[in-house]
């Protein structure tokens, strides 16, 4: 809610103060970051920054447009990947068990050729041909749920934003393999 | 190409996972497919193909395909995936289980048909049909059921081009009794690529370019693709779509739908529109502040629109409606569809046939055209 307080007074281009608001405010603006981190305030602020970070980046600003601070990157990626699935693993083995229980035979047998390949860390590449409605979707969270419970990393990603938040952890395939649009600006368009 | 480098933080998380999904891959460029596969290659810092990863791509290639601005089908062809050189490596594994038509076998082959290529001319004859728009936006829209938002989130109607797509969505936002809202944009065009396209074609005086003002003029009666209206009309309950990706983590993406509850002079308010069959967590209500599209003209100017990133979203193209799984459906057909796959993406949406209405140019006429690229098909 403060950040779009903060939003609001860019707005305006009432900049001049904002890291004093920042200072005064920033335990309230980062309250739901806190709560998030099980009330840890110093890493919630963080969050909160990295957050604002990313809004303004949005709007082709930066932090230091605003004379804010810089969040500090103490966790890499891949640790926090790593991190976030750890906390669930008994409800994500449970997920994998229901889903694997009411696979039909096609199903069965990719998620079996996928968790070989996955297991002895051999190459894989594979197209799934499915028209709509042939429960994909339920596929794919299903083996994401297996790998994460395994203690890996999975990345789930789709060409469009709209098609990646049907996973959890979903991102779209252009920022997780930082493919430059512009450069396809003339050719690409969705 | 990839921006991706092993030492970066992100290079150590994709060396480090075990399994690569990428869903709806035949709706990208196969330009994406080779940066997706060099940039796995150099994190893991080695040379088999996608670096020795587990990728498991998946997709649709009967549904519509990526767009090429006025491009041919050679340029479309060339544009897919499949033409990809590592395509070969990989293997195809098909889902040929039919789940969401279950309810109506004889619609889902025949959708299944159209799919995988019948045509050129397929007859709709079984389909409620109609010649008029008032059929349509009463079939889906009818009952007062604009007035409750939620209701809206599984209907749709569909056409084919972007300008058909607005005639409804206006017609239907003018259903809404509630207070409304006229948003004007701010129009710009970008000042250095502009200077530098004169200094470029200062010699050739064949092809100068078109007045500025003119063209300004221009796009704010014909909306260029891709951005938002130049005059938007916001209706408090009214059913819009976003035209950007704020948080993937909170579903406030690229076409997801929202209602509006408030309209500020700088700031709109919108609700997250959930469906209900898929439990998320609630957003509550989001602050949506102006924001600058860019979009290069045909002109060869660089449009700069400060608008609000809302668009209504009663009516959708064939393209933009994949994904979407809806109970009512207005299919226009009034136009024949003109390339590969859209006849397929929009009736594929349907679980029934008393869920669609056709709309056709007359009323004799009970066939329409069907585009497939067999050559797409896997």
């Amino acid at each position: 809610m403060g950040a779009s307080n903060l939003e609001e007074n860019e707005c305006k281009g009432e900049n001049r103060d904002t890291l004093q608001f920042w200072t005064e405010f920033q335990s309230k603006i980062s309250e739901d970051f806190i709560v998030a981190t099980a009330g840890n305030s110093e890493e919630g602020c963080n969050e909160a920054l990295k957050w604002l970070g990313l809004l303004l980046q949005g709007h082709g600003k930066g932090l230091e447009d605003y004379g804010l601070p810089e969040p500090l990157t103490r966790e890499n990626e891949a640790e926090w990947e790593l991190h976030r699935w750890l906390s669930q693993s008994g409800t994500l083995r449970q997920q994998v068990d229901v889903g694997v229980s009411v696979f039909n035979p096609e199903q069965h047998d990719i998620f079996l050729r996928v968790q070989q390949a996955v297991y002895n860390n051999e190459p894989l590449l594979m197209f799934i041909d499915g028209k709509a409605g042939r429960c994909k979707t339920f596929l794919v969270n299903t083996l994401c749920a297996w790998v994460r419970a395994e203690g890996r990393i999975a990345l789930p990603t789709a060409t469009s934003a709209f098609a990646a938040q049907l996973y959890p952890g979903g991102r779209t395939t252009h920022s997780t393999f930082g493919v430059c649009v512009l450069s396809m600006a003339n050719s690409f368009h969705i | 190409m990839s921006t991706i480098e092993p030492h970066h933080q992100r290079g150590e998380l994709l060396r480090r996972c075990d399994l690569i999904i990428w869903d709806e891959a035949p709706m990208a460029n196969r330009a994406v497919l080779a940066c997706v596969e060099e940039c796995c290659r150099k994190v893991m810092r080695n040379q088999t193909p996608f670096g020795g990863k587990v990728v498991i791509l998946l997709g649709d290639f009967r549904q519509t395909c990526p767009v090429i601005p006025r491009g041919r089908k050679a340029d479309i062809l060339n544009a897919c995936i499949s033409r990809c050189q590592f395509w070969e490596q990989f293997q195809i594994a098909r889902l040929t289980a039919p789940i969401r038509n279950a309810k109506d076998p004889a619609l889902a082959s025949f959708v299944d048909a159209i799919g995988d290529g019948a045509g050129p001319s397929v007859d709709l004859s079984f389909l409620t049909r109609t010649t008029n728009a008032k059929d349509v936006i009463n079939f889906v829209y009818g009952q007062n059921i604009t007035n409750d938002p939620n209701a809206c989130l599984r209907r749709c109607i569909l056409a084919p081009t972007n300008t058909q797509v607005d005639l409804y969505n206006a017609a239907v936002l003018n259903l809404l009794t509630s207070p409304s809202r006229q948003y004007h944009a701010a129009d710009s065009l970008e000042k250095h690529t502009q200077a530098a396209e004169v200094a470029n074609t200062g010699s050739d005086a064949d092809s100068p370019l078109p007045n500025p003002d003119a063209v300004l003029d221009y796009v704010r009666c014909r909306r260029p693709n891709g951005v938002p209206d130049y005059s938007l009309t916001v209706k408090v309950g009214g059913v819009y779509r976003l035209l950007r990706n704020f948080s993937i983590d909170q579903g406030l993406v690229k076409n997801a739908r929202v209602t509006v509850v408030g309209t500020g002079s700088k700031l709109v308010t919108v609700r997250l529109l959930h469906d209900t069959q898929t439990p998320g967590t609630n957003t509550g209500d989001i602050l949506l502040p102006r924001i600058t599209f860019k979009e290069r003209l045909q002109s060869g100017h660089t449009l700069c629109r400060r608008q609000f990133p809302l668009a209504p979203a009663y009516a959708s193209t064939f393209h933009s409606c994949q994904g979407l799984t809806l109970d009512c459906v207005g299919i226009d057909l009034t136009q024949d569809v003109f390339t590969h796959g859209q006849l397929y993406t929009a009736l594929s949406r349907i679980r029934q046939r008393s869920d669609a209405i056709v709309r056709l140019p007359t009323a004799e006429h009970s066939c329409t055209t069907n585009v497939t690229y067999k050559e797409l098909l896997i």
